[in-house]
């Protein structure tokens, strides 16, 4: 690698995302209840790092130049997975989104995300003289519709929500004309009415955590339960928490899942206001760093990518927290880095990874 | 690239960062909310979840009579209950809570379509109707296998359906002694009678577990809080002998049949202590359903409610001249039907032989004839204050303390204004309210020798162990008249009971003593309500050795007015039987010399 891209490096980027992750296994091994299973637990998202950063090396040293000739093979590559998925996948919790064999699983459509971006990405640049078209506007829109629907099918509403949410972020930030998106939006409230009113489309639980979301006494022992256990985890953590391993909330299994999308409520109430901020703070700085790397940087691919990755880190930031908080629905997205789950592990590490590259290649070099 | 393009880039990526931070913001905000300001909500909100208060409810005390046998006592049963908001299959609840529960499903479904949250569906039945419901039914499940569905048998609880298991307080003896029992309300608590004086000894202190619960509600074993045992409730021993009272209610109801009193009770002492061993009231209410009954008939005239004792407190004015040293077989007065006083006339209702008057009547002849204008001299010669004295001594003016917890004080205007009208009614027991047991108390005194002793209803109170832990206190027993005084008196009411008017309450093989009553009933605005009377006879027996007071009192009869007629013969009627049950020996082996009829041709009355 050349030394002179190390000047670019972004060390805060680094730095916090690391912590994150360290942060991370704290909790985990605090929301398996800790011993023996923590243990395991946090030795399996440990290996999911060294994995992510090994990948995250690679992938920062590359130009991501080179996707410009392999974009339409990594878009095929993702939608065959996703295919393949739909018929072999293994269900988890009714849902099929895992592939792979005994201990070592992995769930495709984390890393289909983060491919997706990039595909996206040389999708928008290619037509980029177009872009404040209706036409351009469209196309990218069908060209994520696809793997949106594959893992809508999943069913997966969380992540093709977040797909979504990075092309929407990707077209705002590459200069599409804001009447698009305000069309956009006005059309998705009208088929979200349509949705709810026309049989079959959204699964009974999903239908029934928007539902909770907006009237969360709906339904007691349900989604809604999901929302209020959650809320009085963090509420009960006052200032201060009520300190690490301590938590009765949590651990006596009144929130389900609290080692993966209900992380965030055990921070909430071991480490209180204190903890929950601080690791808000990281993520603020995250986003920070994203955003400066974003802004800065000369290429438009580049800059397509990382507002694709920022997307995807602020929808499942702010749609995560949001939702322990009761100020989201709940849609089973992970808390990026600090969640546990290896393959969300490795394709946020290698988001990173994608954006020190765009950070350290910020100036056109020219040869 | 553009510059434009660039410019159009840097504006977007500001305005992000403008929405990124304020949707930070918000987030923080709501953060800080939740955790810092509006804690205290979410802090009791969990604890209210994750912890739970098990209530360890208290077993209420159970009320027996004197030989331990079960008046009162608490069971377990199982209430069935709906949240309507969890319901699923309404019409299948109802078909299968209606099977468990023997009931008709339209009733159930119409109930559980009510708009309440919360619907009770039975209310303390069976404990295994509870269980049965708890066991679930078989249910026909839609279940995926592989691609298809297919219909599942699972035997599954109603969804929405639950059950709790609550005392229920059941008196198996029915509506015996049940104005003395009183019942419980819906929570347990003593709402009459006993039950409610005793409450606080019966009730006990109810425990509780408080204990971290799981999601399923399910205790944590290993964090257990606080455990507070509960302390069940104290037993309470009455003085009632429930074979008597059966006699007593029996002996009512069959004077009823004859005579459909407006009501009747009787009170049954222990001549020796005054305990209560019976109290009779007319009509009866079954305790087991009490709220279905007329709360009217919850009350317990024999303690509560006072009438005018009539003649049968001759015995009073007759004892206080015997003890004031009056001679009994010296002529008090020559009775000529009617006499003029100061401010008035009294007179006396005559029957043959007597038509114009008892003639020359000593005391014997007072109580055994009723003689009004005799009581009325009597009360002259003693003086206002020397009766009035003689009437509280026997516990006629102050409320008794028995323990039943209505009881009623007796009702006199104080002697200092008492005219001579006044003084000659109250000799013959006019113009005075007493309670039946205060009369009852009044004739124990003569029976025991002279000693007044307190009436009492409560035995012992034992706590759930069985420890005696307290004896009801009593008041201290008094020296009313002397000894022979008592036995004067005893021997008079005797002659009324073998040759007066109180022949109809003789009793096989054993001695009676007592007298009869007729009073008219004093309207509340003074006068008396024509036509309208209380037949009543109090006495003891066996007249020898006394043991058992029976007072009778019986309030608007109809077809007779007389105690002779109506009274009386309940009074043989419990006293045959309950001195038969006690095995008391036998003090007048000959057959007395006639019985007359009961209910029939008694001559001579009041």
């Amino acid at each position: 690698m050349d030394k002179r891209l190390l000047r670019n490096f972004d060390y805060t980027l680094l730095f916090s995302a690391l912590a994150i992750v360290a942060f991370g296994c704290i909790m985990i091994y605090s929301a398996a209840k800790g011993g023996e299973i923590g243990r395991a637990y946090v030795e399996r998202q440990l290996a999911a790092a060294l994995i992510g950063a090994i990948l995250a090396i690679v992938v920062a040293s590359v130009d991501t130049g080179i996707v410009h000739r392999i974009s339409g093979r990594l878009y095929g590559f993702s939608l065959l997975v996703l295919i393949i998925l739909l018929f072999t996948g293994d269900t988890s919790k009714g849902a099929q989104r895992w592939i792979g064999y005994g201990a070592f699983r992995i769930q495709p459509s984390e890393f289909v995300k983060v491919i997706l971006i990039v595909a996206l990405a040389v999708f928008v640049v290619q037509r980029l003289e177009k872009i404040r078209t209706p036409q351009v506007f469209v196309l990218s829109f069908l060209y994520m519709l696809a793997p949106i629907l594959l893992i809508f099918k999943q069913p997966d509403l969380g992540t093709s929500l977040a797909l979504f949410a990075i092309w929407l972020f990707m077209m705002f930030v590459m200069g599409t004309n804001l009447k698009n998106v305000l069309m956009f939006l006005a059309i998705c409230a009208v088929s979200v009415v349509v949705v709810f009113h026309v049989h079959g489309v959204l699964k009974d639980y999903q239908k029934n955590r928007l539902i909770s979301f907006v009237d969360p006494a709906a339904d007691p022992q349900g989604s809604g339960y999901h929302v209020r256990q959650s809320r009085i985890a963090i509420g009960s953590g006052q200032f201060v928490g009520k300190g690490y391993l301590q938590g009765t909330q949590s651990k006596l299994r009144f929130i389900p899942e609290q080692h993966t999308d209900f992380i965030f409520t055990v921070v909430g109430e071991e480490l209180g206001f204190v903890g929950s901020a601080v690791l808000v703070g990281l993520y603020l700085i995250l986003i920070m760093r994203g955003m400066y790397i974003m802004s800065v940087t000369e290429d438009a691919l580049a800059r397509a990518i990382a507002a694709g990755i920022l997307g995807m880190f602020v929808f499942h930031i702010l749609i995560n927290v949001g939702m322990t908080l009761g100020i989201m629905p709940v849609t089973g997205v992970p808390l990026p880095m600090f969640s546990y789950g290896g393959s969300s592990l490795v394709a946020n590490l290698v988001a990173i990874g994608l954006l020190e590259g765009i950070s350290m290649r910020r100036h056109r070099i020219v040869f | 690239m553009a510059t434009g393009h660039r410019g159009l880039v840097r504006k977007r990526t500001f305005v992000l960062f403008i929405l990124l931070v304020a949707v930070y913001l918000a987030v923080a905000g709501r953060l800080l909310y939740v955790q810092v300001i509006n804690n205290e909500h979410y802090l009791m909100w969990g604890a209210s979840i994750s912890q739970r208060q098990i209530p360890l409810p208290a077993v209420r005390g159970t009320i027996y009579d004197r030989d331990k046998r079960v008046l009162a006592v608490s069971i377990e049963s199982a209430s069935i209950f709906a949240r309507r908001k969890e319901l699923k299959d309404i019409k299948f609840a109802s078909k299968k809570l209606a099977e468990t529960l023997g009931e008709d499903a339209k009733t159930i479904e119409t109930k559980l379509q009510s708009e309440r949250d919360e619907i009770w569906i039975a209310k303390r039945v069976d404990p295994r109707i509870g269980r049965r419901i708890n066991q679930g039914y078989k249910t026909t499940v839609r279940k995926k296998v592989g691609k298809g569905y297919r219909d599942v048998e699972k035997q599954l609880k109603l969804p929405g359906i639950g059950v709790v298991y609550e005392a229920k307080r059941v008196y198996p003896a029915g509506a015996a002694a049940s104005q003395v029992l009183g019942f419980v309300n819906s929570d347990n608590v003593g709402a009459e009678g006993l039950e409610r004086v005793e409450n606080k000894e019966l009730c006990g202190r109810d425990g509780s577990l408080e204990a971290d619960v799981d999601a399923r509600r399910r205790v944590v074993p290993e964090a257990l809080r606080t455990l507070k045992q509960p302390v069940n409730g104290k037993d309470v021993v009455l003085t009632i002998d429930l074979t008597i009272q059966q006699i007593a209610d029996e002996a009512l109801r069959k004077m009823a049949e004859t005579y459909t009193p407006e009501s009747a009770c009787a009170v049954v002492l222990d001549s020796r202590t005054s305990e209560v061993l019976a109290v009779a009231n007319y009509p009866a209410f079954d305790p087991n359903a009490a709220s279905r009954n007329n709360p009217a008939l919850w009350r317990n005239r024999a303690v509560a409610d006072l009438y005018e004792p009539g003649s049968t407190l001759k015995m009073v004015t007759v004892a206080a001249a015997v003890n004031e040293g009056i001679s009994p077989r010296s002529i008090v007065t020559h009775c000529a039907r009617i006499e003029s006083i100061t401010g008035g006339r009294i007179r006396c209702s005559v029957h043959p032989p007597y038509m114009s008057g008892h003639g020359p009547v000593d005391m014997y002849k007072i109580i055994q004839h009723s003689c009004n204008i005799g009581s009325a001299h009597l009360a002259f010669r003693l003086g206002s204050k020397k009766l009035y004295e003689y009437e509280k001594a026997f516990g006629l003016i102050d409320r008794t303390r028995a323990g039943f917890g209505c009881e009623a004080a007796g009702y006199m205007i104080p002697p200092e204004k008492w005219r001579p009208m006044k003084l000659a009614n109250i000799g013959f027991g006019q113009g005075i309210a007493v309670t039946p047991l205060q009369m009852a108390a009044a004739y124990a005194t003569i029976a025991n020798g002279g000693v007044y002793n307190e009436p009492q209803i409560v035995k012992e109170i034992r706590d759930s162990k069985g420890e005696m832990v307290k004896r009801a206190s009593d008041v201290k027993p008094r020296q009313v008249i002397s000894r022979e005084a008592a036995n004067e008196v005893t021997k008079m009411l005797m002659l009324c009971a073998e040759e007066g008017t109180g022949k109809p309450a003789q009793i096989k093989d054993r001695t009676v003593a007592g007298k009869t009553g007729s009073a008219q009933i004093a309207k509340p605005k003074g006068g008396y309500e024509p036509g309208e009377f209380i037949a009543s006879f109090i006495g003891f027996a066996p007249a020898t050795k006394p043991r058992l007071v029976i007072a009778v009192v019986v309030t608007r009869p109809r077809g007779s007015h007389w105690g002779a007629t109506v009274a009386a013969p309940v009074f043989k009627e419990i006293g045959e039987q309950s001195l038969w049950y006690l095995r008391v020996p036998p003090d007048a082996p000959e057959k007395p010399k006639s019985v007359p009829k009961p209910g029939g041709t008694a001559k001579e009355l009041v």
